[in-house]
């Protein structure tokens, strides 16, 4: 018995260590519970590497706890961009992106990796949408990760 | 409490630690999923030039000089950029123990053992370069020369457009331990123009152009353009290394290349079409490794094969300090 609290602590630490790890170096999210008195309204931002090639830039908007459509849900405006020692290589821009009754809305962009003798890094940033009755919450949200 | 309490509590937590790995998991499963990836489609003509970058060598400094394609012209103090005796001895020792494949064909893709012998070999010289460019602390100047090739670009937060072809320009102050503490960054047009200046002091980054800033820590310079952590990874990436020696402008260097095969074509912003392959290639001294030219390549899915960015090492500067009013910049502050 001792043996498998052992094995299992172990799994645990390591499980845990990763889940942490990864949300940390990844996403950035802020929430809004009880948004209209319905649900929890949450806006997540997301960077991470493909490969040498590529990396990954991502915005969504959801509900949660309980899952629930609402009027509105999306973003004002969507950002992508790279930069190296605080200078923008790419600057991708997105339209504003609403959906109507649902629940959750999001978009992944994908930018090719530049060379750079310094700090290196891929930004997601933008304003979010939404909107349920007279209820309406924007939140700005960005995040950057070494890329 | 109970044995069979006690065990359930770590057996939960232990589910929950899984669906955290299952997470993590799909999230990288989603970011290959070409079904997500967004379309561009709208070309945007772009042109090639030559660098003219002004001269801040000082007299009797500590500078490499490098001609367009990197062939060290200029050195005033050997001592620290010239390669020489047993060090260079045991990087030729570690590059002939690499296996040399021809990254054109690849028709034999090299094995496991192979890979990492290439990698050591990356390593072992770029560490040689890298190890002098970084020693000690003070100011060390880079700049080079990025050429791209893209069908779309794109633009600052304030409307100017941000050029394929460009030229860094950068100043860092290492401490002892080789980390850049302050940074002065330019992005020049190639006519020498600034088009963005960025700085860090105190831990924060100001691009003083579009006036934002962001909190940062010190960091080490990258002489190599990331080229040998890039391939520290790709066995995690699925990429393959391959070495090749070569001649770049009438001298024999060694040139590395990491080929990155998609599992399926991918849209890449800025590029009209879809991307089933791409390689990095570095091509470097084989006596002080010096990265003379860098490349990326994307293979395209109508067959095309574009060499996406160059970048030429034109300067490597150590011990000078930047001039008084590039120094000044560092004291701008930004609103945002």
């Amino acid at each position: 018995m001792r043996r498998l609290k052992f094995w299992l602590g172990a799994g645990l630490a390591i499980a845990l260590g990763i889940y942490t790890v990864r949300s940390v170096l990844a996403y950035a999210t802020t929430s809004y519970p009880n948004f209209a008195g319905v649900t929890t309204a949450v806006a997540l931002k997301d960077v991470w590497v493909v490969s040498d090639t590529s990396w990954n830039a991502h915005v969504k908007s959801y509900t949660t706890n309980p899952v629930r459509n609402i009027g509105t849900i999306g973003w004002t405006w969507w950002t992508f961009r790279d930069t190296c020692n605080g200078n923008i290589i790419d600057n991708w821009v997105k339209p504003g992106y609403a959906r109507y009754g649902a629940s959750e809305a999001w978009d992944t962009g994908v930018d090719d990796r530049d060379y750079c003798n310094g700090s290196y890094r891929g930004w997601s940033l933008g304003t979010h949408d939404f909107k349920e009755g007279d209820s309406i919450w924007r939140p700005y949200l960005s995040t950057d990760e070494g890329i | 409490m109970s044995k069979r309490k006690i065990l359930f509590i770590p057996i939960l937590l232990l589910v929950v630690g899984l669906v955290g790995i299952s997470s993590a998991l799909l999230q990288e499963v989603r970011a290959v999923n070409p079904d997500e990836l967004p379309l561009v489609s709208r070309p945007l003509p772009q042109a090639r030039g030559t660098p003219q970058v002004g001269d801040t060598t000082a007299e009797n400094s500590p500078v490499t000089t490098l001609s367009s394609h990197g062939v060290a012209l200029e050195s005033t103090n050997l001592d620290a950029v010239t390669f020489e005796g047993q060090a260079a001895g045991e990087i030729w020792a570690a590059v002939a123990n690499a296996p040399a494949t021809a990254s054109e064909s690849l028709a034999r893709p090299a094995s496991a053992d192979e890979q990492q012998a290439i990698l050591q070999a990356i390593q072992t010289l770029v560490a040689q370069w890298s190890d002098t460019v970084l020693q000690g602390s003070g100011w060390l100047h880079m700049v080079t020369h990025h050429m791209r090739d893209k069908d779309r670009g794109s633009s600052l937060p304030n409307g100017q457009a941000i050029p394929l072809n460009y030229i860094s320009e950068t100043w860092y102050r290492l401490d002892d331990q080789g980390q850049a503490v302050e940074v002065i960054a330019f992005m020049r047009s190639e006519d020498g123009e600034p088009v963005q200046i960025s700085t860090f002091r105190g831990n924060i980054w100001r691009n003083l152009t579009v006036g934002e800033k962001w909190a940062g820590e010190p960091f080490m310079p990258r002489p190599d353009l990331g080229f040998s952590a890039d391939a520290a990874q790709a066995h995690g990436w699925g990429s393959t290394l391959s070495q090749q020696t070569t001649t770049l402008a009438g001298q024999t260097v060694l040139r590395f290349t990491l080929r990155d095969a998609f599992g399926s074509p991918a849209l890449i912003e800025g590029y009209a079409q879809p991307v089933v392959s791409a390689e990095r290639r570095g091509y470097f001294d084989p006596h002080s490794g010096v990265p003379l030219l860098l490349e990326r390549i994307l293979v395209t899915a109508d067959g095309r094969e574009r060499v996406v960015e160059r970048v030429d090492q034109i300067t490597v500067q150590q011990g000078v300090e930047p001039p008084s009013d590039v120094l000044a910049l560092l004291q701008q502050e930004v609103t945002k």
